[in-house]
C-alpha cells in the first residue's frame, strides 16, 4: 500500500492581497533552566482576511505558542510572523502595545482569566477601550452594543462571579473584540464549557467573524468547532502538518484533508496513515509521473509490498 | 451603566489585595507614629536626663556660686569702743550685678538664691568664760538668708536683727557688743546641751574679737538632701573634722539673720571711727548662691548655660564691683558637657535599634508589596495583554495599592504629633516619607522588571548566553556593592567611633548592623542551595519522600526569595544585637553598683566602734556586718603616684562576703609578717613594694597579687583598689578607724527599712547612711536615659520579633500557591494526607534556621564591630567605659528563637490555609 501526494493540492491559490496572518518558517525556542525546548520549528501558516480558521493539534504541539506570538505577547526566535501588516519579529515595545490595543483581540481558554473579577461585564468590555484611549462617554455605549451583539446585554451589570461559564466567555469575547480588532485569536474558548455553552460561544465567535469581518484564528480541541469551520489547520511537533478544507457539496458539507508541504520540502504524513501502513523509520520514495509513492523501507518485512 | 475609570481600577483593585494592603497600612501607621514619636520621646528623656543629672550632682556643681573674701582691715580693731552699725552688707549690690550677668534666660532657670557671710571657726564659751563642752567644741558664725524656708523649728524661732547689747572680754579688754541672735540645729543643741535663750560667747581663732550670741531657736532641716545645706553642712548638724593625730573635732554653725551682718562683723572686728561703712567686713567671707532649678532646665537651655559659663569667666562687670573681689564658681559647664556626652551615647545606642527597626520595617513593607503584586500578577498580565501601558500598570498595580500606606503613615505621624507635643525634625519627616514610599518603589521596580522579563525579545542562543553572563555579573556586582557598603560602614564606625560617641550623627555608621546582616544574607543565599542540595541527596538515600522533596524544593528556591531571607537575617541580627547590649547593660550596671557600694550593702558612719557593729548585728535580718575603712588614697611607686581606693577590712571575711558576685577577690594576702603590709592590688598596680599614702602618712606595702577587676568607686571617682587587712594597717596608722561596714544583700535590705533616720540605727548616732547595690542599680536604671535605652531595646526587640514573624508569614504566603500545586501533584502520586505540612516544614525551616544563625552571628559580632562608638557608661552608672562582652549563648538563643518563629509561622500559615475557601482547595488540582 502506498500513500500519494499530488502537487498543489493542499494549498489554495495565492491571493494578491497580503493575508491577515502570515507565518513563514516560524521558530520559537524556549530556554528553561538551561534546557532548550523547540516549540515551533519552521511553522508556515497563511490566513486570509475575514477567514475563520481552526487550529488543532495535540498537547504540546505549539498551538498556544503560536497564538502567544501572534497576539504580540511573545516574540519568535526566527522566521516571519506578520499580522495585519505588523511584522512581529521587529516591532518595538511601543508598537507592540498599539498592536495589542487596536489590531488583535485575544481570548484565553479560562473564562476567568479574561476578566477582572471586580469589574462588571460592561466595565470589563470597556476596559480595552479605556486602555486604547476611547472617550469616557463613548465607552459605555460601545460596550453595551458589543454585549448585545454577543447576546449577553442582559448581564452587563453583573460581575464575572455572577455569570455562567458561557456568559463569562461571551463577555470575554466582547472584551477581545471591544476595540474592533482586525484579528481575533482564541485559545480553546470552549474548552471549559458544556456543549450548549460551547455552541453559544462558537456562535458568538462566528458572529464576530461574519458581522464584524474579523479574521479569526481559533485553537481548539472541540470537534464542534473544528468541524464547523471552512478550514482546519493541524499542527504537529511545531509545524503545520495537515489542513482540512470544507465546502458545501451536493451531499452537504464536504471535507478534504491535505498534508502540508513546507518550503523545505518536508511533509508530515498523518499518523493514521503511517500507523495503518506500518510506515516508520525509513520509507522508500518513488517518483511516478503524476505522484510520489511512499513505501515501507524494508520490502517484504511484513509480507507486503507497496503498490 | 458606566465604563471603567482608572479610579475604578484603583479602588476595586485594592479589594483583591486587601490583606497585604491592610498589613502595609498597619505597618505604615506604626512606622509613621514610631518615627515621629521616637525623637520626641528622646527629647523628653533628654530633658528628664538633664534634670536627673542636675538633681544628682553636688550642690556646688549645679549652681552659680560667688564668693568674696574678707576685705583688708583698715587699721587695728577698736575693741573697747561702743558698738557701731558695722559695715554695710554687700548682698544686694552684688546680687544686682550677678542678675545682670546671668541674663533673663538663665535667671528663668534658677531656684531661690541665697547669700551668706561667715566667720572663721570660733571656740564656744559660757559667758563666764568656761568652755561650752569639755572637749574641743567649735562653731562658725554665719549670717544666712533663707534659713526659715528650709527648716522646721523644733524650739524657738528664726533669729532676727541684733538689738540687745552685752560685754565680752577680749584679751583682758572689755568688749561691748551687740548680742547676735542665732539658731542652730536641734541635734547640735542636744549634743552641746544648749537651749533656746542660752547665751554663748564665740571666741574666734586669730586676731578677731569675741562675739556674744543668744540662741533664739533650734531646727531640723526640712530636707537634709537640699542643696541649701551643702554650702555649709555644719548648719545641719555636727561635722566631724578629721584630726591628723587621730580622732575628729566636732564643729557646727551658729546661724544668724543677714540683718545681723553689721553687728556680727562689728563685734568680730570693730573698725576705727574714720573707716567708711562700705569698706566691707575684714572678718566675714561673703558668698552668693544661685542654684539651678533642675525642674526648669531643658536640653534647649544648654546653649544659654554654656554661654553663661563663658561669661562668668570673662564678664568685666564681675570685676567692677567697688571694694569687692568676686570669684565665681560653677560646675554647670561640666554638667552640660556630661549631658551632651550622655545624649551622644544615647543617640548611638538608640540609633542602632531605630535604624535596624526602620530597615526591617522597610524590608517587610517591600516584601508585602511584592506579595500584593504577585497576587495581582494574572491581572497585570491581562491588562498588559489588552494593551495596558507600563505607566498604567504602575499606577494600578504598584502605586495604587500603596496609597493607603502613605495615608496610614501620614495619619500615624500626625496622630503621634498630636498625642505627644514636641518638635519634629526634617530627618523624621524624610524617614516617614521613605517608609511610606518604599512599597510603591519596590512594587514598581518588581513590576517593571517582571513586565520587561516577560516581554524580552528572544535573543537567540549566543545572546542568551550573554544575557546569562550579564545576569550573573549583575548579581555579583550587586552583592559586591552590599559587601563594600558594609565594609565602608564598619570602617567608618571604627575609625570615627570616638567622634560618633561624642555626638556626631552618622546614619551610615548606624546602619552597620543592617548592612553587615544584608551581606551575611547574601552569603546565605549563596550557600543555601548547595547545602540544601547536598542534604537532599542524603535524604534521597533514606526512607520517606518528604525530606528529600522538601530539601530539593528548598535548594531550588521554591520557598526562598532573596528579600525574605534578607529580612530574616536582618531581624535576627537586630534581635541579637539588642539582646547582647541589654544583657551587657544589665551586667555592667550590677558591676558598677557593686563597685560603688563595695559589697551588696554598706553602712557609712562617722566612725564605727565595736558597739556600733553589735548594734547593727542586733537588727533583725542582719547576718553579718564587716567593719572597714574606705578612703581615696594614693600608691607611690618609684616617685609616681597612682590614685587608689583604699579598702581596709578583714580581707578573708570580705572575700567570703563578696564571693559569687562581680566583686569576688583572689585569696587574701599573707598576714603576720614583718616588713611592708601585704595588699591585693587592682589593675595597674604591679606586684612588688610601694608606698601607700593614707591620712598623710606613707605606709610601705607589698602588692602580693593583682586582680584586674579589683576596682572600686569612692567620692565619685573610680580607681584601682588596694585591699588590705584593717588590723595590719592600723599598726602603722593608728588613726585609721572603721567608718564603713559591708553587708550582704539581706542585711542591706533589713537596715534600709529599719529606720527613717540612719542615725537611729546605732545608739551612738554616728551612722550617716545605708546603701545597697540593688538600690544603686535601681537608681541608675530609673534614670531617664537608661530608661529610654532599655525601653527602646525592649520595644525594638518586640517589634523586630514581630516583623520577622510577619516576614516569615509572607515568605510562606508567597510560596503557598506553588507549594499547594506541588502537594496536589504529589497527592496524585500517593503522598499521604497530612504530609504536605511536613513538606512545608522541611522546605522552609532550613532557610529560616540558616538565616537565623547568620543573623545571630552578625548580632554576636555587632557589639565588637561598633565598640568604638559605644559607650555604655551613662546607662550603667560606671565611671569608666564598660567592656563589651558578647555572649554566644545569647546568639544561639536568638537563632533558636527565630527558628521557633519560623515554626510558629508555619503553624499559623497552615491554620490560615485550612480556613481558606473550599473552592481554593478544590481548584488546586487545576494548576497541578
Amino acid at each position: 500500500m502506498t500513500t500519494t501526494t499530488s502537487p498543489g493540492a493542499a494549498r489554495p491559490a495565492a491571493p494578491h492581497e497580503e493575508p491577515d496572518i502570515l507565518c513563514d518558517n516560524l521558530v520559537r525556542i524556549y530556554r528553561t533552566e538551561g534546557i532548550e525546548v523547540v516549540a515551533l520549528q519552521g511553522l508556515d501558516l497563511r490566513v486570509e482576511r475575514g477567514d475563520l480558521v481552526a487550529l488543532v493539534g495535540a498537547s504540546g504541539s505549539g498551538k498556544s505558542t503560536l497564538l502567544t506570538i501572534l497576539s504580540g505577547l511573545d516574540t519568535p526566535s526566527a522566521g516571519v510572523a506578520r499580522v495585519a501588516g505588523h511584522d512581529l519579529s521587529s516591532t518595538d515595545r511601543r508598537a507592540r502595545l498599539r498592536y495589542r490595543r487596536h489590531t488583535v483581540g485575544f481570548l484565553f481558554q479560562q473564562a476567568a482569566a479574561n476578566l477582572l473579577p471586580y469589574l462588571t461585564a460592561a466595565e470589563n468590555v470597556g476596559l480595552p477601550m479605556l486602555l486604547a484611549g476611547v472617550g469616557r462617554r463613548e465607552r459605555p455605549r460601545r460596550a453595551r452594543e458589543v454585549l448585545d451583539v454577543l447576546g449577553v446585554g442582559d448581564v452587563a451589570d453583573r460581575r464575572p462571579a455572577e455569570l455562567s461559564g458561557g456568559q463569562q466567555q461571551r463577555v470575554a469575547l466582547g472584551v477581545a473584540v471591544a476595540n474592533s480588532p482586525r484579528v481575533l485569536l482564541a485559545d480553546e474558548p470552549t474548552g471549559e464549557l458544556d456543549s450548549r455553552s460551547s455552541d453559544e460561544v462558537f456562535e458568538a465567535v462566528r458572529r464576530a467573524n461574519e458581522d464584524l469581518g474579523t479574521t479569526v484564528l481559533v485553537v481548539t480541541h472541540d470537534p464542534l468547532v473544528s468541524e464547523h469551520v471552512a478550514r482546519t489547520v493541524g499542527i504537529r511537533d511545531g509545524r503545520t502538518s495537515t489542513e482540512v478544507l470544507r465546502r458545501d457539496g451536493e451531499a452537504g458539507l464536504v471535507a478534504e484533508e491535505y498534508a502540508v508541504l513546507d518550503r523545505a520540502g518536508r511533509l508530515q504524513l498523518p499518523a493514521a496513515f503511517t500507523g495503518r501502513l506500518g510506515l516508520r523509520d525509513r520509507v522508500r520514495l518513488d517518483l511516478e509521473p503524476d505522484h510520489i509513492a511512499v513505501r515501507p523501507g524494508h520490502d517484504g518485512v511484513d509480507g507486503k509490498e507497496g503498490a | 451603566m458606566t465604563g471603567p475609570r482608572t479610579r475604578t481600577l484603583l479602588v476595586r483593585g485594592l479589594a483583591a489585595v486587601r490583606g497585604p494592603v491592610a498589613l502595609m497600612a498597619v505597618l505604615g501607621l506604626l512606622a509613621g507614629a514610631f518615627l515621629v514619636t521616637g525623637p520626641r520621646v528622646v527629647d523628653r528623656s533628654a530633658d528628664a536626663a538633664l534634670g536627673d543629672l542636675l538633681a544628682g550632682a553636688p550642690a556646688a556643681a549645679r549652681e552659680v556660686g560667688v564668693t568674696s573674701p574678707p576685705s583688708r582691715p583698715l587699721g587695728p580693731p577698736a575693741t573697747a569702743d561702743p558698738p557701731r552699725e558695722g559695715p554695710v552688707a554687700p548682698f544686694e549690690a552684688v546680687d544686682a550685678v550677678l542678675r545682670d550677668v546671668l541674663g533673663p534666660e538663665v535667671s528663668g532657670l534658677l531656684g531661690m538664691p541665697t547669700w551668706a557671710a561667715q566667720s572663721e571657726p570660733a571656740a564656744l564659751l559660757r559667758p563666764g568664760g568656761t568652755p561650752l563642752r569639755p572637749d574641743t567644741t567649735r562653731a562658725v558664725l554665719r549670717a544666712q538668708s533663707g534659713l526659715d524656708a528650709h527648716v522646721r523649728w523644733v524650739d524657738g524661732g528664726a533669729p532676727g536683727p541684733a538689738n540687745d547689747t552685752g560685754t565680752t572680754r577680749a584679751g583682758g579688754t572689755r568688749h561691748p557688743v551687740r548680742v547676735v541672735p542665732v539658731a542652730l540645729a536641734a541635734a547640735t543643741a542636744r549634743a552641746w546641751g544648749v537651749a533656746v535663750g542660752d547665751v554663748v560667747d564665740a571666741v574666734p581663732e586669730g586676731t578677731a574679737d569675741p562675739v556674744r550670741v543668744v540662741v533664739t531657736g533650734t531646727f531640723t532641716p526640712l530636707d537634709p538632701g537640699d542643696g541649701f545645706w551643702a554650702a555649709e553642712p555644719r548648719m545641719a548638724g555636727l561635722a566631724a573634722i578629721p584630726d591628723p593625730l587621730g580622732g575628729v573635732t566636732e564643729e557646727a554653725a551658729l546661724v544668724a539673720d543677714v540683718a545681723s551682718y553689721g553687728a556680727l562683723s562689728d563685734a568680730l572686728w570693730r573698725a576705727g571711727p574714720g573707716v567708711p561703712r562700705d569698706a566691707g567686713s575684714p572678718v566675714l567671707a561673703a558668698s552668693w548662691r544661685y542654684p539651678v532649678d533642675a525642674g526648669r532646665v531643658r536640653t534647649r537651655d544648654v546653649g544659654s548655660v554654656r554661654a553663661l559659663v563663658t561669661r562668668l569667666d570673662t564678664d568685666p562687670r564681675l570685676r567692677s564691683v567697688p571694694g569687692r573681689t568676686l570669684t565665681t564658681t560653677t560646675g554647670l559647664g561640666g554638667l552640660v558637657d556630661e549631658h551632651a556626652t550622655a545624649l551622644a551615647a544615647t543617640a548611638v545606642m538608640t540609633g542602632f535599634a531605630t535604624t535596624g527597626l526602620t530597615a526591617l520595617t522597610v524590608l517587610v513593607l517591600a516584601l508585602t508589596a511584592l506579595v500584593a503584586l504577585a497576587r495581582r500578577e494574572a491581572e497585570t498580565a491581562l491588562l498588559r495583554a489588552r494593551g495596558g501601558s507600563l505607566r498604567r500598570l504602575l499606577v494600578t498595580g504598584a502605586v495604587g495599592p500603596v496609597l493607603p500606606v502613605v495615608l496610614a503613615a501620614a495619619a500615624g505621624a500626625v496622630a503621634a504629633a498630636i498625642a505627644l507635643p514636641g518638635t519634629t525634625g526634617r530627618t523624621a519627616l524624610v524617614q516617614v516619607s521613605v517608609v511610606a514610599l518604599v512599597p510603591a518603589l519596590a512594587g514598581a521596580l518588581a513590576l517593571v522588571v517582571g513586565v520587561r522579563a516577560r516581554e524580552r525579545r528572544d535573543p537567540g542562543s549566543h545572546a542568551a548566553r550573554r544575557v546569562r553572563v550579564v545576569r550573573v555579573l549583575r548579581r555579583a556586582v550587586g552583592e559586591a556593592g552590599v559587601v563594600v557598603l558594609a565594609v565602608l560602614a564598619v570602617t567608618t564606625v571604627r575609625s570615627r567611633g570616638a567622634e560618633i560617641a561624642s555626638g556626631r550623627q552618622d546614619w551610615f555608621a548606624a546602619l552597620v548592623p543592617v548592612l553587615v546582616a544584608a551581606a551575611a544574607a547574601l552569603v546565605v543565599l549563596r550557600v543555601l542551595p548547595p547545602l540544601a542540595r547536598r542534604a537532599a541527596g542524603v535524604a534521597a538515600r533514606r526512607r520517606g519522600l518528604v525530606a528529600f522533596l522538601g530539601l530539593a524544593r528548598s535548594a531550588r528556591g521554591g520557598a526562598r526569595g532573596a528579600l525574605p531571607v534578607v529580612t530574616v537575617v536582618v531581624g535576627a541580627a537586630v534581635l541579637t544585637l539588642l539582646a547582647q547590649l541589654t544583657l551587657t547593660l544589665d551586667t555592667e550596671r550590677e558591676t558598677a553598683a557593686l563597685r560603688t557600694v563595695g559589697a551588696e550593702g554598706r553602712v557609712d558612719a562617722l566612725r564605727l566602734d565595736p558597739e556600733d557593729v553589735e548594734a547593727l548585728l542586733a537588727r533583725p535580718g542582719v547576718g553579718s556586718v564587716l567593719p572597714a575603712y574606705v578612703e581615696a588614697a594614693e600608691v607611690v611607686l618609684a616617685g609616681e603616684s597612682t590614685p587608689v581606693v583604699l579598702v581596709a577590712t578583714d580581707v578573708a571575711a570580705y572575700g567570703a562576703l563578696v564571693e559569687g558576685t562581680a566583686l569576688a577577690v583572689p585569696d587574701a594576702p599573707a598576714e603576720g609578717q614583718d616588713g611592708p603590709v601585704p595588699v591585693l592590688g587592682g589593675p595597674g598596680l604591679a606586684p612588688g613594694t610601694a608606698d601607700l599614702v593614707v591620712r598623710g602618712q606613707r605606709v610601705p606595702i607589698r602588692v602580693v597579687s593583682r586582680d584586674s577587676d579589683l576596682v572600686r568607686v569612692v567620692d565619685g571617682r573610680s580607681a584601682p583598689a588596694v585591699l588590705v587587712d584593717l588590723d595590719a594597717l592600723q599598726d602603722p596608722v593608728p588613726a585609721v578607724r572603721a567608718d564603713t561596714a559591708f553587708l550582704d544583700s539581706a542585711g542591706a535590705r533589713a537596715l534600709l527599712g529599719a529606720a527613717e533616720d540612719p542615725a537611729e540605727l546605732t545608739p551612738s548616732g554616728r551612722v550617716s547612711g545605708v546603701v545597697s547595690a540593688d538600690a544603686v542599680r535601681a537608681d541608675v536604671a530609673g534614670l531617664a536615659l537608661p530608661r529610654l535605652v532599655t525601653g527602646t531595646y525592649l520595644v525594638g526587640a518586640v517589634l523586630a520579633a514581630a516583623l520577622t514573624l510577619v516576614a516569615l508569614l509572607l515568605l510562606l504566603v508567597a510560596s503557598r500557591a506553588e507549594r499547594a500545586a506541588a502537594v496536589a501533584r504529589l497527592r496524585t502520586m500517593g503522598l499521604p494526607r497530612g504530609r504536605d505540612r511536613a513538606l512545608a516544614w522541611v522546605e522552609v525551616l532550613p532557610v529560616v534556621a540558616l538565616g537565623g544563625l547568620a543573623g545571630a552571628a552578625v548580632g554576636l559580632l555587632g557589639p565588637t564591630l561598633v565598640a568604638p562608638a559605644l559607650d555604655l557608661a551613662p546607662f550603667t552608672g560606671s565611671l569608666t567605659r564598660p567592656p563589651l562582652d558578647p555572649s554566644p549563648l545569647v546568639a544561639l538563643g536568638v537563632a533558636a528563637g527565630i527558628t521557633a518563629l519560623g515554626g510558629l509561622a508555619l503553624v499559623l500559615d497552615a491554620a490560615a490555609a485550612r480556613r481558606g475557601p473550599l473552592a481554593d482547595h478544590l481548584r488546586r488540582g487545576d494548576t497541578a
